[in-house]
């Protein structure tokens, strides 16, 4: 008997079925071997940044991508054989040995994989040149497009293709040998039996989560937080225990036992969706809640990871603006030449010169600059220049007409009092208030002190003085020719654009890394959520077929499937989402202080990255769902 | 005596070529319990599907319960067969996510009855039909003449005014078959409920008041019973094979 024949002829026929199954599984090794090809490009990794870093990265994602796959692949091959049940059935029946079975199996799970796995290579060469591609546009990187081909990424996928079928032959193996032959055509009619709920676990599982999230909440008071008293390691692995649990039975247990309570009251029960939703939603929890639970902390980790890329990006951006103002600063006493040279590219590439002066002067009393720092040491300048490096870095008016010439400026990263009273600086008086912006870079242990011309005068009467030079101007924060220009000159000087460009490079190849990781765990868990609806789906067309003949029209199948798929959509969406923002904020109070979130703008560090992560989580999610729902009204002709 | 179905010249083309119905022509008194007989292919469960608004026919008028169903769209047919018609298969279709309780309460669901009404009607028939210890099962653990008893008390729980039984018997044994027969005579006798039943089995058959004989989509015959079931089956067994000859 030819096995491969019988393996070929069956994968034609049923190849509906198998479609989603190769498109899903080519695309997630497609997205695996990219990332392995990034990890062991050196050339770009190393371009950007330290490769062992990114290799490390690849390292750790590989091994949980193996470790979810494996859960994976056996859930599906166990969907296959019940679909299947019958067919496996006739072939016992006449006359071929569990052996014979598993052969064809597996052949047409090499034919499958093995496609899957050239099909997904192939297209991983597509996303990488693309991806590098982008790269070397977006950062002018120095590297050729094409770089010596290396054979070790592919050699790693097509090894995990390897151990997703071996995986396979052994779940078969094992599965079909304890089967008796008549039990293997029974293969779908396992699980009809009574769901039982207990209001204990029920419960449980709320206090669980709750308790979790409390325990990530005292993080807000940070220093007198039981994470510090207790020690962060012992903490997180209490915290994490209490969610994966939580989780665990809210999904399991919780929901099941309210929808056990909906079954027992008949007033709910005896509607026409609800008749047929309810009781087989208690089935779907049974058979699904392991995938749903899985799916959870997956998406989970999904969102703590982008939304914390997304915070630190922020945080990149927000503290070179706050900590580098202009886009050129020369901290050095230049010659009238070099003053001249200077103003000439400054005209050249339309910006605007200002030379500031910066006196050093002493407070007769400490001034308070943060939670833990007060001095008496005064860097002051004068009103009018402090307002108008203001107006060419901001180019916005209002920010003039806050100033009043009566009163001085102490510079502070965030509000702790507002109005300081009045302190002597220089044996000159001076109305302190505070405020969260200033225009020049603003280093060492200094208050940064703006006053007016006429105090100004005054107190730099006998004082030290040193100058410093801003160039400002549309579009010259970016400017890579003026930073070149400038430095030709040879001089010391800030340069906005050389500040992001070393940032972006230090931290470039983690971020894509981690959009990588994201990106793929992203396609990997809608793969899973579509082929889960598609495999559910499959299962009741009968019966929604059934109940359109006693008299459910079109609008109510549509009702009952569209409750169908939300129970498999619903759970690990929300789930995932409130633990994954709960790690975020975790993250965001352990790891940035509140004065440095404050200082940089607490929408920005905070609410900005969980906004957009929300948001990409709902577009992404939503799209999903509206292939899956298309193709369920498709599958069961509604 | 009124009419509980009229089918006037009822034709059915697939693809425009095949004639599957060529003018079918008969009625069905109220309370009366009629079998379609006939080879495979005959037409019979095309004829059934016409009749119960799941398919459309290509020609002539079908009325049941003197409304004219012919052409009514998809969701006048669903709100129709909701409110008219119930149904029992061969492979039953319960549901198996469901306990027999739920199961049969579908129906009623579906016409917004409340729970009361619901609970005490199933409790009724359960006891009827002597399935009371197995409302709370769920279909797996029940025999297949169970099942099918199921089927057929959750198609009467509504007082449909035309039951349609599309070889009820065909995945039975005999004693089983003999014992659902029984059933749907005694619902037939009992609740005066109209049956039109599709079977290829003379002892289904026999427990009709009248049979209708089918061959490539036309009536060939129609026998009225007049002699016992044994006597009855023996005739239909004979023109059956005769039919399909």
């Amino acid at each position: 008997m030819n096995y491969k024949v019988i393996a070929k002829n069956n994968i034609k026929n049923g190849f509906g079925l198998y479609k989603n199954y190769f498109i899903s599984l080519s695309l997630i090794l497609g997205l695996f071997n990219t990332l392995q090809i990034f990890a062991k490009d050196h050339v770009i990794a190393d371009s950007l940044s330290s490769s062992a870093k990114v290799e490390f990265m690849s390292y750790v994602t590989s091994i949980l991508f193996t470790l979810f796959t494996i859960f994976f692949i056996i859930y599906f091959n166990r969907f296959f054989l019940k679909q299947r049940a019958e067919e496996l059935g006739i072939y016992s029946m006449l006359g071929m040995s569990k052996k014979n079975i598993t052969s064809i199996l597996m052949i047409e799970n090499t034919i499958i994989i093995g496609m899957a796995c050239f099909a997904g290579i192939f297209l991983s060469i597509l996303f990488y040149s693309l991806i590098k591609i982008l790269l070397i546009v977006a950062l002018k990187l120095d590297i050729p497009y094409l770089t010596q081909f290396t054979f070790l990424p592919f050699l790693i996928t097509i090894a995990l293709s390897i151990f997703m079928l071996l995986v396979i032959f052994f779940d078969n193996h094992h599965l079909i040998k304890r089967l008796s032959i008549i039990n293997i055509s029974n293969l779908n009619q396992v699980g009809e039996k009574a769901v039982k709920t207990k209001s204990w676990t029920a419960y449980l599982g709320i206090i669980s989560l709750l308790i979790g999230y409390a325990l990530v909440l005292d993080l807000v008071k940070q220093q007198q937080s039981l994470w510090v008293k207790i020690g962060f390691v012992p903490m997180a692995l209490i915290t994490l225990v209490l969610v994966i649990i939580g989780t665990f039975l809210i999904i399991k247990s919780t929901l099941a036992y309210l929808i056990n309570r909906k079954i027992n009251n008949h007033r709910q029960l005896y509607r026409p969706t609800n008749n047929i939703f309810l009781p087989e939603s208690l089935f779907k929890l049974k058979t699904k809640s392991n995938l749903l639970v899985v799916l959870s902390l997956v998406i989970s980790a999904v969102i703590a990871l982008t939304a914390t890329c997304f915070l630190l990006i922020n945080y990149q951006k927000a503290s070179l603006i706050k900590t580098v103002p202009s886009a050129i600063e020369i901290d050095q006493k230049l010659k009238p030449d070099q003053v001249t040279k200077v103003k000439q590219i400054t005209k050249n590439y339309g910006g605007d010169f200002k030379t500031v002066k910066v006196i050093n002067a002493t407070a007769k009393r400490p001034i308070v600059l943060s939670e833990k720092m007060a001095t008496k040491k005064c860097r002051i300048i004068n009103l009018s220049t402090f307002k108008g490096l203001l107006k060419q870095q901001y180019n916005k008016p209002q920010h003039n007409s806050k100033f009043s010439k009566k009163l001085a400026y102490l510079f502070t990263p965030y509000t702790i009092k507002n109005s300081r009273g009045t302190v002597n600086i220089n044996k000159q008086k001076v109305s302190l208030k505070e405020t969260n912006i200033w225009p020049i870079f603003a280093k060492g242990n200094f208050a940064y002190i703006a006053v007016n011309d006429q105090q100004f005068k005054k107190i730099s009467q006998h004082a030290n003085s040193k100058t410093i030079y801003a160039i400002n101007g549309a579009n010259l924060r970016d400017n890579e020719e003026l930073y070149n220009k400038i430095k030709e000159l040879k001089i010391k000087f800030l340069s906005a654009y050389k500040t992001n460009k070393d940032a972006l490079s230090y931290n470039s190849a983690a971020f894509l890394m981690a959009t990588l990781i994201s990106v793929l765990f992203f396609v990997f868990i809608g793969c899973i959520l579509y082929f889960t609806i598609l495999m559910d789906t499959l299962g009741v067309t009968d019966e929604f077929k059934f109940l359109g003949d006693i008299g459910y029209n079109k609008k109510q199948l549509r009702k009952a499937a569209t409750a169908n798929n939300l129970l498999i959509f619903l759970p690990p969406i929300i789930m995932g989402g409130l633990n994954g923002l709960m790690a975020f904020i975790g993250f965001r109070f352990n790891f940035l202080a509140n004065d440095v979130i404050k200082f940089l703008g607490a929408f920005q560090m905070v609410g900005e990255p969980i906004i957009i992560t929300c948001l990409l989580l709902l577009i992404a999610y939503s799209i999903i769902y509206v292939f899956s729902y298309h193709k369920t009204k498709a599958l069961l002709g509604i | 005596m009124t009419k509980i179905l009229r089918v006037n010249n009822v034709t059915k083309f697939y693809e425009k070529r095949y004639q599957a119905l060529a003018g079918i022509n008969f009625a069905v008194d109220f309370g009366e319990f009629v079998a379609i007989m006939g080879a495979s292919g005959s037409g019979k469960t095309t004829l059934l599907n016409m009749i119960s608004t799941l398919d459309t026919a290509s020609g002539g008028t079908i009325y049941v319960d003197e409304h004219e169903i012919s052409k009514l769209s998809d969701d006048e047919a669903a709100n129709f067969r909701k409110k008219k018609l119930g149904f029992v298969f061969q492979n039953y279709r319960l549901l198996k996510s469901l306990t027999v309780r739920q199961n049969i309460a579908v129906p009623m669901s579906l016409l917004g009855r409340n729970d009361q009404e619901i609970d005490q009607k199933i409790d009724k028939l359960a006891e009827y039909f002597r399935l009371s210890d197995q409302l709370d099962k769920y279909p797996v653990a029940l025999s297949g003449g169970q099942k099918q008893r199921v089927a057929i008390i959750r198609a009467i729980i509504k007082n449909p005014a035309l039951l349609f039984a599309d070889e009820p018997t065909g995945a039975l044994d005999s004693q089983a078959a003999k014992l659902i027969m029984e059933y749907l005579a005694k619902v037939n006798q009992k609740f005066n409920t109209s049956i039109l039943m599709v079977t290829h089995d003379s002892l289904a058959a026999s427990y009709a008041n009248k049979v209708i004989f089918l061959k490539d989509g036309k009536i060939v015959d129609q026998i009225v019973k007049k002699d016992s079931n044994d006597v009855f089956q023996q005739l239909l067994a004979q023109r059956l094979a005769e039919v399909e000859a």
